[in-house]
Formats: structure tokens, C-alpha cells, sequence
């Protein structure tokens, strides 16, 4: 007897909420609609049975008995679990930090706080005749973007979608794949990003365009009446994190329509976290990339990431030297070195919880199978009520 | 023509066709099987031009009797073809023409298990008497995942 469900995807900052889950005897079997990162987490086997008692008790433990602690991570769950975590750093008198500041500088922020205009990915679809993809392989980090939102379909004001309404350009170092289904490809070169915002800027004043390519870009620009730039981490490092210079030309850029920009953010709930801490007031202090390097930690409680894979081996290399905690629903090279691994379930499959998606839209997550894996929520809860 | 040639030439009509220019005009449209040609399998002579002939038709197996191969290594699910293929555009207004998931089952192309799938093929616009070269989930796809053979 099989039942089907509509469920909502945590595989990337899309958020997805059209997946349908077909169910046999308590086991997914089939899931429609999510493409291939999505469906890999609601396909994949779960973890061999552990002592989850023990390992609480452990993780408490090594908390307790740390001088200096941190947490890490956050992206990757849910706003009920996030909250937890800040009490917990609060608890401890510890430091707190997620990707945000690593990877895209002070742009969250920037948005979050509406010094950058921004829009939601609903909009995008139903009114934006150009789309920019600056620095971001949306097609890689986010597969159905340009299908759901933000080249493809049809809109309420765009009815024509890509083939008459809509303008799609990438800006990158090289042709990624979302260059190549783009209808232009601009490249950059590395750093030059400042550069090639001065020639759009000035192209858009009057001045003699320097190619063919950025002529037919300015004009598209002026023919625009809502556009978005996609901002991915690739723009961050152009700019070399110069994000006057992107307020800047965001400001010159509305001289000739309504522009915004959404930041194609990596971890699911990036855009929770950074809300959360914005309406709550709370300021991310001192950075543990730094503390990390310099020795001012001595044990890491990382939440939902994985560093070993995705910082550099210079920095994550310090994280063998120092007490882990890892709290992931996947085995990763983090939980490889980790001291202690807390397999938890993944929202939307197995467990629930809020999540925003890049655009800010809040998202409920709801179980469709059970399973005896706890929720990062749960295993938080327990390791705070220890303390 | 290299089809024709390797063919036995000699408009038996065993086929049900008049001519081996005809047939070999059928053949490669996928609309006869090569069974049809009986000499080629009973004659001794045509011994290699049948082998010939099924080296060269052995790519089409995995192609649906229209001709759409997916190519499933390489399809990342991004749905582009889903969204942007003219036939579910017309057929699914409300799901995959705004891309999101399919509400019915007139779609050619949908995304199952995290790669695409097709069905109806029949309804393509490259097929039937008003065929054109429609190639938009060709040129939508980031990883050239989707070819027609």
C-alpha cells in the first residue's frame, strides 16, 4: 500500500515545496520533482543504531570541561535548532559563527537590513525581464533556480517566459554551466569585477562601450523595468569583499529601472540564521576562522556543516588538534576526524522545523517518514538542559 | 545512402516496401525494424552488411521508438527541459509552464528520483506530420544530458 505526499526539500536555499513522496511500508521509494542533490536525501539510507544517551551525556561533557569552546556550522538546520544553539553559545559564554561572513562578506547583512534592495524569488518569476547571475553557478548550487524562478517560467507578468520575456546573462571567470543555458556569457576575470561594474556604469552614462558584448548587456539593462542580480560567493571574492562598491552600483543600476539582488546563499537556512540574528539583535563576535588559526579554541561543536571539505586545509587542520563534536545526518570528512558524531535526521524527511529560503520566504518542514534518528533540535535541547 | 548500401539493392519487396531506398528511409526514421529485411538474415552473402548494419542501429537501442536518449550520468534533475519544453508549456499550464512539478500525466518530459524521464513521447513536436526541429530541452540543458538520435 503506497501513499504519496507533497514534501518540502532541504537540499539547497530553494527550498522546494513541490516534491511529491511516494511511501511504501514506512520506506521512501519514489520522489518526484527534486532534482538530484534534493533527491539524494530523501533516497539515502539512514545510520546503524547508536547509544544516543551516551553520546549526549559525552558531548555535555567535553563542553563542560572546555576552556574556550565554539559552534560552527548552522546553515544546514532548522530555525527551532539555531535558536538552541545561540542559547547554548549565551550558556557557555562562547562563540557562535555560520558561513555567512565567510562566504559572502558583509552582504547578508546588507540585505537582511534592506541597505541592498531585495525581492523574493515569487517575484522574480512574475515580473523580471533580466536576470544576472554574478559569481553564482546557480545550475551547480542550486539546480532548479533558472526552472522555477528565475529564467524558465512562465509568470503573471511574464507569459512568454524565457523564450520572448525574459533576459538571462552570467557573469564569471569561466563558462560554468549556468553560462552555458544563460542566453549571454560575460566573462571576468578574476578581481576585475570593480572594473567591469565602472564599464556598465559608464556605458549606461553615455560612454563609447569597449564590445559588442557589453553593449547589447547595457541595453537590455535600459530596457529593463525589474531586474535581479543573483550575487553568488564568485562576486564576493571579485570584489575582494568591497561591498561599497556593490552598493554603489546597485544605486546606479536603479537610476535606469527597479534592480535588486538575492544572494544565492549555500545551506538551506543561511538566510534563517542571519534573519534570526538580526531581528533578535545579536552580532556574530570575533571570527573562529581566526580563533581557529591562533589556538583560542579548544573544542568546536559544529552543527550541520562540514568543514574539512570546505575550508581551507590550513585552517581546518586545527580542527584535529582541538576537541569535535560533529552534529550531521551524513558521514562527511568532518565526521571522519571527528572525537564525537551525532547522527541526526534531515528536516522535511525525517524531522520538522522553520527554514527560510534565500529570499527570505519562511518555510515549514514537515516529516514524511519516522525514523528513531533525532532532530538537531532535539539533540541541542538536551545538550543545553545538560549544561 | 550508407544505409541504402548496405541493404541487398536488389528491391525484392520481401519488406512490403518497393523499393531499398524506401525501406532504408523507413529504417532510419525507426518506423520498420530491420527484422523486416528477411534476405539479410536467410542470405549467406549479406552476412556482413547485417553485421554492419546492427553495429550501426545498437546505438539507437536505448532511444525510445522516437528517438529521445537520456543520458542519466549526466542529467542533474535542474528541470530546465521539464519547464522549457513547448509541449508540457501547452499540456500543464499550471505546474510545469510555471515551473513547478507536474499536475498531470500529458507531460513529455518530468523529473523522477532526481533525474528527467520522458513519457508521451508520441505528442514531441519533432514527430507526426507537422514535425519541426523543435530543440529547446537540447539547448536548455547545462550538461547535454538529453540528445535525439
Amino acid at each position: 500500500m503506497s501513499t504519496q505526499v507533497t514534501a518540502t526539500c532541504p537540499g539547497c536555499s530553494c527550498l522546494c515545496d513541490d516534491i511529491e513522496v511516494v511511501i511504501e511500508e514506512s520506506e521512501i521509494r519514489e520522489v518526484g520533482n527534486a532534482c538530484r542533490k534534493g533527491a539524494s536525501l530523501f533516497l539515502n539510507a539512514d545510520h546503524p543504531a547508536y547509544d544516543l544517551d551516551a553520546a549526549i551525556d559525552e558531548a555535555i561533557e567535553i563542553l563542560k570541561n572546555a576552556k574556550s569552546p565554539a559552534i560552527f556550522g548552522l546553515d544546514n538546520t532548522t530555525i527551532e535548532a539555531q535558536r538552541i544553539a545561540i542559547k547554548i553559545s549565551e550558556k557557555l559564554g562562547c562563540m557562535i559563527e555560520d558561513y555567512s561572513s565567510i562566504r559572502y562578506g558583509d552582504l547578508l547583512n546588507l540585505v537582511v537590513s534592506s541597505r541592498i534592495k531585495t525581492c523574493t524569488l515569487d517575484d522574480v518569476r512574475d515580473r523580471a525581464d533580466i536576470s544576472i547571475f554574478w559569481g553564482s553557478d546557480a545550475m551547480s548550487s542550486q539546480p532548479r533556480h533558472l526552472s522555477r524562478f528565475s529564467y524558465f517560467p512562465r509568470g503573471e507578468h511574464k507569459q512568454k517566459g524565457w523564450e520572448f520575456d525574459r533576459y538571462a546573462i552570467s557573469i564569471d571567470i569561466y563558462r560554468s554551466p549556468t553560462a552555458k543555458v544563460c542566453r549571454e556569457f560575460l566573462k571576468v576575470s578574476p578581481g576585475q569585477d570593480p572594473a567591469l561594474m565602472d564599464e556598465i556604469l559608464g556605458i549606461l552614462s553615455g560612454k563609447p562601450p569597449g564590445s559588442k558584448e557589453l553593449l547589447k548587456f547595457s541595453n537590455e539593462i535600459k530596457k529593463a523595468d525589474f531586474g535581479v542580480i543573483f550575487a553568488g560567493s564568485g562576486l564576493i571574492h571579485g570584489l575582494n569583499r568591497d561591498m561599497d562598491k556593490l552598493i554603489w552600483f546597485m544605486e546606479g543600476l536603479n537610476e535606469y529601472g527597479e534592480f535588486y539582488l538575492i544572494p544565492m546563499v549555500k545551506g538551506y537556512n543561511m538566510r534563517g540564521f542571519v534573519e534570526m540574528m538580526e531581528r533578535a539583535q545579536k552580532r556574530i563576535e570575533g571570527s573562529f576562522l581566526r580563533a581557529l588559526l591562533d589556538g583560542g579554541i579548544d573544542a568546536a561543536l559544529i552543527v550541520g556543516a562540514d568543514p574539512m571539505s570546505d575550508l581551507p586545509y590550513s585552517l581546518s587542520k586545527k580542527l584535529l588538534d582541538i576537541q569535535t563534536i560533529v552534529i550531521d545526518p551524513r558521514d562527511t570528512p568532518t565526521t571522519e576526524i571527528a572525537d564525537l558524531v551525532i547522527h541526526t535526521g534531515i528536516a522535511g524527511v525525517d524531522n520538522g522545523g522553520s527554514a527560510m529560503r534565500m529570499d527570505g520566504v519562511e518555510f515549514e518542514l514537515v516529516p514524511c517518514i519516522e525514523r528513531d534518528t533525532p532532530s538537531d533540535e532535539a539533540v541541542l535541547t538536551r545538550i543545553l538542559e545538560g549544561l | 545512402m550508407e544505409v541504402y548500401q548496405l541493404l541487398p539493392m536488389t528491391n525484392c519487396k520481401k519488406c512490403g516496401e518497393s523499393t531499398c531506398m524506401a525501406f532504408a528511409v523507413k529504417l532510419i526514421r525507426g518506423e520498420v525494424g530491420l527484422e523486416a529485411c528477411t534476405p539479410l538474415f536467410e542470405e549467406d552473402r549479406y552476412k556482413d552488411k547485417l553485421s554492419k548494419l546492427q553495429e550501426l542501429f545498437e546505438t539507437v537501442e536505448g532511444a525510445t521508438e522516437t528517438g529521445l536518449v537520456i543520458d542519466t550520468d549526466k542529467c542533474t534533475g535542474c528541470g530546465n527541459c521539464v519547464v522549457a519544453c513547448p509541449v508540457n508549456v501547452a499540456n500543464d499550464p499550471h505546474g510545469t509552464a510555471v515551473g513547478r512539478g507536474p499536475t498531470n500525466d500529458r507531460v513529455i518530459l518530468r523529473v523522477k528520483d532526481g533525474v528527467v524521464v520522458a513519457s508521451n513521447v508520441h505528442e514531441c513536436r519533432r514527430f507526426g506530420k507537422n514535425r519541426i526541429l523543435c530543440d529547446l530541452c537540447i539547448v536548455t540543458c547545462p550538461s547535454g544530458a538529453i540528445e535525439f538520435v
